[in-house]
């Protein structure tokens, strides 16, 4: 699942960058995984 | 996808339908269908639900009649939803849409109802009563194990500190609460078909805490903003970072102090990703693959089940590499925090300018106690806060001139505008503290009668009394069938140690004598000083810089010192409270040594808890009277916020000095070096 590993490399790697473009991947895999 | 979502329809009409008949009133049917749909609502976005797995097992065994699945998945969506609820009160979650709805009374009540539902349901299945019962059995053995687990749960998360703890007891907790739900709801169909169900409640209870644990990896990397980091849940990956051989110190204090900033969180990401967390996380993963393995082979063949696993563990691996990759690139680029109070200082220095000598801080009693309308008690609290700018070498003659101005014939009474109490220790031991570290107005026989008065109340057993009795308008006799607290260790200490600050060598006796009964009132059982007055945190820190300022070893104030190092929580604080963090830290801070991690996590969390005036919410102190005759507490801001910042002076201070301590020591190595 290459969705999981790009979100979180972009979460711990772009701060500047993800508000804006990683929101939606974000809300995608929390939606999945929420426990 | 499409046939689970069609799964998911069938089991949440299944649920209404369930409702229709169980509940009548409109509302708490309304409240109920809330909570289900946070559970299953998970179905519908195509994550797993564990009360799917009787309706997959039922499926895997190519059952005809397909209609007791459904019944049992039923129940297990009551069960799993009433414990979820009942997780989300006791964790006090911010984001479930029904506790903000009803509040917590009501969802307690509504957790309850799910659960009492989804027993009724296991009474009323269509099944012999010998697999009932079982069936029955093992769901309220099941309770029964998750409520342990929840309890050790939270227990961890109150008392993060303690050093006893081990990952097995964290890995307990998930196989006592996910581990022993999911076992439950995997075993359900077998049990309730009279099928052999050992295997399959050992496959539930192996795949359910790996869920688990990969939802705790997920909740810190996964999401812009984790819930677990902001109220420190000392989940699997959190434990770790802070116990790793390494990078133990640096996690710990990233972790202190409040966590609710998205950039804060951001740096976190890369802080834990550097600790054995994901080393743990690779560990827990091959033991659960291996166990899943064995544990399959002897069932039949699962098909619908054994993809819901491989997702799982296939998704961890994903997971466990991406951690790795992470950390690789974090490599070159050590985040680093500097730790620096000054701001901090600076804000509450101006937060505390006065113009009024504190009158914002006095103890105004406008009720009628003692039949007067107005007491004034503006003594005790400004001498707080003096005692305090002292350390930040603020002038504080003015101050002091007018406190000592108060004085009555036998010198400070704590209402000062009445004669109706007797003068007190606490005053004269907060005075006698200013005077005696000042040096001011040392020479102007201020304090010569009020001393000559306590002389005469120091009893042989050095116990003090907080009111002194005179002779002619307060006997001994009356004072203390009167006059509440006269018995106080907080109180007695006070008074010492501002004796030991005004003349060490002239009371250096009674001092002693002092310290020796403060001691004998030592409570073993719960290894602290019970003071009327005051809390057990401040207490602590009046009993210790009194007993430190005479180098004493005292076994019982190492056995309190010990208790409260273990109280520590993960933020830094001591019961979440400013106040009680600062006394514990200043009182730590009378000792010759502090572990430099304690006292620079608890000062993270004094800072961070400081509002953007300066100031700290004031926090109750000590007792005083309340309306019509009813106890209450003092509690002030500028008090509080006096309290913190001598700790982030003290704190600092301590700071400083240990790292000059550093420096030497390098360049004393060097120095060998080239020599």
């Amino acid at each position: 699942m290459e969705s999981l590993r790009n979100l979180i490399l972009s979460l711990a790697l772009n701060k500047e960058e993800k508000i804006e473009k990683n929101i939606k991947e974000e809300e995608n895999v929390i939606r999945l995984y929420q426990a | 996808m499409e046939a689970d979502l069609n799964t998911y329809n069938i089991l949440f009409s299944s649920c209404l339908n369930k409702l229709e008949n169980f509940v009548t009133h409109v509302q708490i049917r309304e409240n109920l269908i809330l909570a289900l749909e946070k559970t299953l609502g998970k179905v519908k976005e195509g994550t797993l639900s564990p009360a799917m797995f009787p309706v997959f097992l039922a499926r895997d065994l190519k059952l005809e009649n397909q209609e007791i699945a459904y019944d049992l998945a039923v129940i297990c969506a009551f069960f799993h939803t009433a414990a979820d609820l009942t997780d989300d009160i006791e964790d006090e979650a911010e984001n479930n849409l029904l506790i903000n709805k009803v509040g917590k009374s009501q969802a307690i009540n509504l957790a309850n109802n799910l659960l009492f539902i989804s027993q009724q349901l296991i009474a009323d299945l269509q099944i012999n009563d010998q697999n009932k019962l079982a069936l029955l059995k093992m769901f309220l053995n099941c309770g029964n194990i998750m409520c342990n687990g929840q309890f050790n749960d939270i227990a961890l998360t109150n008392n993060s500190n303690n050093e006893n703890t081990t990952i097995k007891e964290i890995s307990l907790i998930n196989e006592q609460k996910a581990g022993a739900e999911f076992a439950c709801f995997v075993a359900a169909l077998p049990v309730a078909l009279g099928i052999e169900p050992d295997n399959y409640y050992k496959l539930g209870a192996c795949f359910g805490p790996l869920a688990q644990v990969f939802s705790d990896y997920i909740d810190i990397w996964g999401k812009r903003f984790s819930d677990d980091l902001m109220v420190l849940k000392n989940s699997l990956p959190v434990f770790a970072a802070c116990n790793d051989p390494v990078y133990r110190d640096e996690a710990r204090i990233f972790l202190a102090g409040k966590n609710d900033l998205i950039d804060k969180q951001f740096m976190l990401k890369r802080v834990l990703v550097k600790t054995i967390a994901v080393e743990e996380f690779e560990n827990y993963l091959n033991l659960c693959k291996s166990k899943i393995n064995e544990l399959l082979k002897d069932l039949p063949e699962l098909t619908i089940t054994k993809k819901e696993i491989q997702k799982l563990i296939s998704d961890s691996e994903i997971m466990v590499g991406t951690l790795f990759e992470l950390r690789k690139s974090e490599a070159k680029e050590p985040v680093k925090q500097i730790l620096t109070f000054d701001r901090s200082v600076n804000m509450t220095l101006d937060y505390l300018k006065t113009d009024n000598y504190f009158e914002d801080t006095w103890e105004v009693q406008r009720w009628g106690f003692l039949d007067e309308p107005k007491l004034t008690g503006n003594i005790f609290p400004p001498a707080l806060i003096i005692e305090t700018l002292l350390d930040a070498e603020a002038d504080v003659e003015a101050l002091l001139i007018f406190l000592l101005s108060l004085k009555q014939k036998k010198g400070w009474h704590y209402f000062s505008n009445s004669f109706k109490i007797p003068t007190d220790t606490d005053d004269l031991g907060q005075l006698l503290n200013l005077v005696g570290r000042t040096g001011a107005f040392k020479n102007f026989n201020l304090f010569k009668v009020p001393l000559k008065l306590l002389e005469l109340n120091l009893e042989d057993s050095g116990k003090c009394p907080t009111w002194l009795a005179d002779q002619d308008r307060f006997q001994k006799e009356e004072v203390e069938k009167t006059w509440f607290g006269n018995d106080c260790v907080g109180v007695m200490a006070n008074l010492y140690y501002g004796l030991s600050l005004y003349s060490r060598e002239g009371y250096k006796e009674k001092i002693l004598k002092g310290i020796h009964y403060i001691i004998s009132n030592f409570d073993y059982s719960n290894n602290c000083w019970n003071g009327s007055y005051y809390t057990n945190y401040y207490t602590f820190y009046l009993v210790s810089r009194l007993i430190n300022a005479f180098n004493l070893e005292i076994e019982c104030l190492e056995l309190a010192k010990t208790k409260l190092l273990k109280e520590q929580k993960l933020n830094g604080s001591w019961n979440n409270s400013p106040q009680d963090t600062a006394s514990v830290l200043l009182g730590l801070l009378s000792f010759p040594d502090i572990d430099p991690l304690i006292l620079k996590t608890a000062m993270i969390f004094i800072q961070d808890t400081q509002k953007y005036d300066g100031s700290w919410e004031g926090e109750d102190l000590f007792i005083c009277p309340g309306k019509d005759g009813r106890f209450t507490y003092y509690k002030n801001s500028k008090v509080t916020a006096s309290l913190c910042l001598r700790a982030l002076l003290r704190g600092r201070k301590k700071l400083n000095e240990s790292e000059k301590k550093k420096v030497k020591t390098l360049s004393r190595m060097s120095a060998c070096t080239i020599n």
